[in-house]
């Protein structure tokens, strides 16, 4: 048993706590499901507000997140420390490439900068219907 | 394989992205603990959960509590991801592995069954009574480096 109660709680975070981590991260994972099987892609990302906003280029995040049921994570961790914490979004994601609705607008203000090479002409747009977070350990 | 006598430590060619080789997949999924396992709920819904994990012989172990992740693995399709930077190398990763959940609770659930003895350390609290495992259908990974840049400016 630990000799500091509480340290190792498990706690929920609020949705305003998980708007300030998706903020201040850039590198993020974007689950599809593709004829019933979940896959997982790593992206670059920005927000703008509650709207996240992803480029890509012609493949399979284009050609089958748009109009989807999707879900996008964060997470940080602290070995060492003990320390975690995790932001799960759930939403519907748009093609945001060149439409003038209220979310492609807004995710096309926000900045995500691609690490990956590659050409990445689309925007993808994730809208939370959801967002939940975790954290767990001591922040330091 | 032959070639990697000849390459000993391959990597991408600066500025593309690149599938990574099998055998570099295994070594990364081999030497991580942390990766993130998506779930489809019964809505079609995807769920992304970060998980502490072991890796040997074709299979990830994980252990779960009662809840949302046991609810929806075992007999499941589901994605085990692990992403990473390698600043000095200036090199970005991702290994997805592709497989079927399964519950190895139980003795009888072997071959299955021994993960119970790997050494899988959840960080997170709580009871995690439960195995799950995946044995991999597919692993796929892919790398790049940061091109050079030619300009002379930054490094």
């Amino acid at each position: 048993m630990t000799a500091s109660p509480g340290v190792r709680a498990l706690e929920q975070l609020s949705e305003e706590e998980c708007l300030d981590l998706l903020a201040h991260q850039s590198v993020g994972r974007l689950a599809v499901v593709i004829d019933g099987q979940p896959q997982i892609f790593p992206v670059n990302y920005s927000t703008n507000g509650r709207i996240i906003a992803i480029r890509t280029g012609a493949g399979t995040i284009i050609a089958h997140a748009p109009e989807s049921k999707v879900a996008f994570e964060i997470d940080g961790h602290d070995t060492s420390a003990g320390t975690g914490w995790s932001v799960m979004v759930q939403g519907v994601a748009r093609d945001a490439t060149d439409s003038f609705d209220d979310v492609s607008w807004a995710a096309r203000g926000a900045s995500p900068l691609p690490l990956a090479p590659g050409g990445k002409p689309f925007w993808v747009a994730v809208e939370p219907r959801k967002i939940t977070g975790r954290r767990f350990g001591s922040r330091s | 394989m032959a070639q990697n006598h000849l390459v000993p430590n391959p990597r991408p060619t600066p500025g593309r992205l690149e599938p990574m080789p099998k055998d570099e997949c295994v070594r990364r999924l081999t030497s991580n603990d942390i990766g993130r396992l998506a779930l489809v709920d019964g809505e079609g819904r995807p769920l992304i959960f970060p998980v502490n994990y072991f890796f040997d012989e074709g299979m990830v172990a994980f252990r779960t509590g009662p809840g949302t992740k046991l609810d929806l693995a075992p007999g499941a399709p589901v994605c085990f991801e692990i992403d990473g930077w390698d600043p000095y190398a200036d090199l970005g990763w991702s290994v997805l592995m592709k497989g079927i959940a399964h519950d190895a609770t139980h003795p009888r659930s072997s071959p299955a069954g021994k993960v119970r003895y790997w050494p899988v350390r959840p960080l997170a609290p709580g009871s995690r009574e439960h195995w799950i495992t995946i044995r991999a259908d597919e692993i796929t990974g892919r790398w790049f480096r940061k091109a050079l840049r030619t300009d002379g400016v930054g490094s």
